[in-house]
């Protein structure tokens, strides 16, 4: 079912993460062709496409403590290195896109204290390529 | 679809295969015929063909050297490394392709792919999780001991004996031949394995002294050869198990005749050298290649270079074969303005040839000086070139030869001459070292005192990088460039014809035509083209030429040519061709120069 609240699955266990919400912002894969130019004196124009990368810029709020510390962990043993993970955007459906960390970074921001700790945000940027 | 012609596209998506250790690696995978295993799909990162070029002045045979790299993905090439037990000299083959099926939809099969000479691993590095790779290639089997089988005397020998007693192993000497010992060549008639002896000896053979010989002198197996050079060349690499028609010394380096470039090098053979004929006496040769630079190559001012596909030839310098088709490097793929220079250093005004060798003696017969005044009054006295040409002697034409070559030579060296350094993009990069090509560029200065460059020059080095796309050539000047070749336009009687479009002409006439040229009708009897517009040749068999668009004249056998269009309407490569320049400018419409015949 569609429901947009979506899942990351890493690991070879595997770990699953299960999103509370929607993102508050996903505008979805941004495609950029990475190739090699030159132009001619006379003008003509000679590209060689290395491969199309794609990127997907996600962000996420109001995750709980708990859900936050998943994300940690996720980044620390997993995301950092460069590893692919799975990302279903629908967690209730199969079909998944697999990505890696693009920003090897993870900033989550605190949003409003709750119980002793906070409600947090938290941004990635998701990248996988066509060769 | 083809390699060559995938590499006329200036848009497109490129592949590089790499076979190590058995095991494929690539940028992608190919777009059909080879299933590269996902984990080393995607790990090739560049590839780099890296300079090599010929030394005008000397003769060595400069190495190919190509490096590449491999991402080290999630360790999986550190762990594949560790399964070989050979990691330097291990064979690399690589390919380079294109992925077409993506962009135009028609997919470009492994098949298709590229192979560059195989080579072999000279370095690795690893840095950045990358294996940087360096491989150079397969000379080696060129350069070992051959026509060197050897003995020594086993008794002395005096001045009348014709049975010589040998102290070693004599079974790899063939059953009759030639001896050298000391400054003696002997032939013999038969051996005796068991006795170690040599029968039937005459002595003093071609003139050699007969000398009196020591025990313990060496006996050397000599293999007397009389043969075209290019022939001689051709049947070094190949005999001893190469195969073909060329595999007939008793000994020879063993290349097989599939990994060298045959048809080329007998058309070079029948262009170039077709009268010339070399003597030598093969014996005692610790190295093939150094011997074939030395007897074969500097003699004729060849170079070993690899061909378009990839097979061992000879890259012929300073010679053009007249009428043949050469690769245009113009603006339209020149990416940087070229660079021009001059340098001093490379004047040679005195070349002495060494030639007419004696087997007695072990001395040239002759020697012959030959010197440009001019330019030893301009630049005065060089260091010579010296030239020493065993094979070349008076008995076979051998003067002519030693003045060709040393005119060819001094034309060419006696004044300073240019070096162009150019940067293409990747469509020329089948272009090879020796080959002719013509500049067009805008930016070189010429000797008229403008820049607008038209000439023929000589590819000397090429580096070229397939990730970025880029070829970098060295190109100079030849004695010819400048000259002015004049080439007659093909014109021919329409004898029948098939359709409106589709015309024979006499037999053997289609072969002067291709196909994309701009044609009109000429009326015979009027002695005026007719009303048809220019019309394009689409395709010739044999000496049927048909055009792409019917003919709005009537076609009657025997009643009209065809001819080319204007000068204005035909493709560039019928502008070399002979035509009348329009009056009264008498300059043709792209401003090239026309000129005055006069009588």
């Amino acid at each position: 079912m569609d429901n947009f609240i979506p899942k990351i699955v890493y690991g070879t266990g595997p770990t699953t993460i299960v999103f509370d919400y929607p993102p508050e912002r996903d505008n979805g894969e941004k495609k950029t062709g990475v190739k090699r130019e030159s132009i001619s004196v006379a003008g003509v124009r000679q590209i060689s496409l290395d491969r199309t990368e794609i990127t997907r810029e996600v962000t996420y709020s109001f995750l709980s403590p708990a859900l936050k510390s998943s994300l940690e962990t996720f980044f620390d043993a997993w995301g950092k290195y460069g590893k692919e993970f799975k990302y279903h955007q629908h967690n209730e459906n199969v079909s998944f896109v697999t990505y890696e960390l693009a920003d090897l970074v993870f900033t989550p921001k605190r949003q409003l204290p709750k119980a002793g700790d906070f409600i947090y945000g938290v941004t990635f940027k998701f990248r996988r390529y066509i060769p | 679809m083809s390699y060559a012609t995938e590499l006329l596209k200036k848009q497109f998506q490129g592949n590089i295969v790499v076979q190590i250790y058995g095991e494929y690696f690539a940028i992608r995978q190919p777009d059909s015929g080879l299933v590269i295993p996902a984990g080393q799909a995607n790990l090739v990162r560049s590839l780099r063909i890296n300079p090599t070029s010929a030394d005008l002045r000397r003769v060595n045979t400069t190495v190919g050297q190509y490096s590449f790299q491999i991402v080290d993905k999630d360790n999986t090439f550190t762990a594949f490394l560790a399964n070989n037990d050979t990691l330097t000299g291990a064979a690399v083959r690589i390919w380079i392709g294109r992925n077409t099926a993506a962009i135009d939809g028609a997919s470009f099969p492994f098949s298709q792919y590229f192979e560059l000479p195989q080579t072999i691993i000279k370095k690795i590095e690893h840095k950045d999780t990358t294996y940087v790779f360096t491989t150079a290639e397969q000379t080696d089997r060129m350069g070992r001991p051959v026509f060197n089988t050897q003995t020594t005397v086993g008794a002395a020998i005096d001045l009348i004996a014709t049975v010589f007693q040998a102290s070693g192993d004599i079974t790899k000497f063939r059953s009759s031949g030639y001896l050298k010992i000391g400054n003696e060549l002997v032939s013999y008639s038969s051996k005796d394995d068991t006795l170690k002896r040599f029968n039937g000896v005459i002595r003093g053979e071609d003139g050699t002294p007969v000398e009196e010989h020591k025990l313990g002198d060496a006996i050397f197996e000599v293999y007397k050869v009389t043969d075209n050079p290019i022939n001689i060349f051709l049947k070094f690499l190949i005999s001893n198990g190469g195969g073909g028609p060329y595999d007939v010394y008793p000994e020879g380096l063993g290349i097989s005749a599939s990994l060298i470039d045959v048809t080329g090098l007998e058309n070079l053979r029948d262009n170039i050298f077709l009268t010339d004929q070399f003597r030598l006496y093969m014996y005692g040769i610790a190295n093939g290649l150094t011997y074939l630079e030395n007897e074969i190559m500097f003699a004729n001012n060849v170079r070993v270079a690899i061909s378009s596909d990839s097979k061992i030839t000879l890259a012929l310098l300073d010679q053009s074969i007249f009428g043949a088709e050469i690769p245009i490097i113009d603006e339209s793929t020149i990416i940087d303005y070229p660079s021009w220079s001059v340098d001093d250093n490379t004047v040679i005004n005195q070349v002495i040839f060494e030639w007419d060798w004696n087997e007695g003696t072990g001395k040239y017969n002759e020697r012959s000086v030959f010197e440009d005044a001019a330019s030893i009054a301009t630049y005065g006295l060089r260091q010579a070139l010296k030239i020493p040409a065993k094979g070349i002697v008076a008995a076979l034409s051998g003067a002519a030869m030693v003045n060709d070559r040393s005119f060819r030579l001094l034309t060419r060296f006696a004044n300073p001459n240019p070096q162009i350094s150019v940067t293409t993009q990747i469509d020329k990069s089948l272009v090879n070292i020796g080959d002719k090509v013509r500049v067009e560029s805008s930016q070189i200065p010429t000797q008229f005192g403008s820049l607008e460059f038209n000439q023929e020059v000589e590819v000397v080095s090429r580096s070229i990088d397939e990730m970025e796309g880029k070829c970098t050539f060295q190109l100079v000047f030849t004695s010819y460039s400048g000259i002015r070749s004049c080439y007659i336009a093909p014109s021919d009687v329409i004898l029948t014809f098939v359709d409106q479009k589709t015309v024979n002409v006499a037999s053997g006439r289609g072969a002067q035509y291709k196909p994309g040229w701009i044609m009109k009708l000429w009326d015979i009897d009027a002695g005026t083209h007719t009303a048809d517009a220019p019309n394009v040749i689409d395709t010739i068999v044999g000496d049927q030429i048909t055009f792409v668009s019917n003919f709005t004249t009537t076609l009657v056998d025997a009643e009209f040519r065809i001819v080319f269009a204007d000068y204005d309407e035909v493709v560039e490569d019928q502008h070399r061709y002979g035509f009348v320049s329009p009056a009264p400018s008498h300059e043709f419409p792209d401003g090239s120069a026309s000129y005055l015949i006069t009588f």
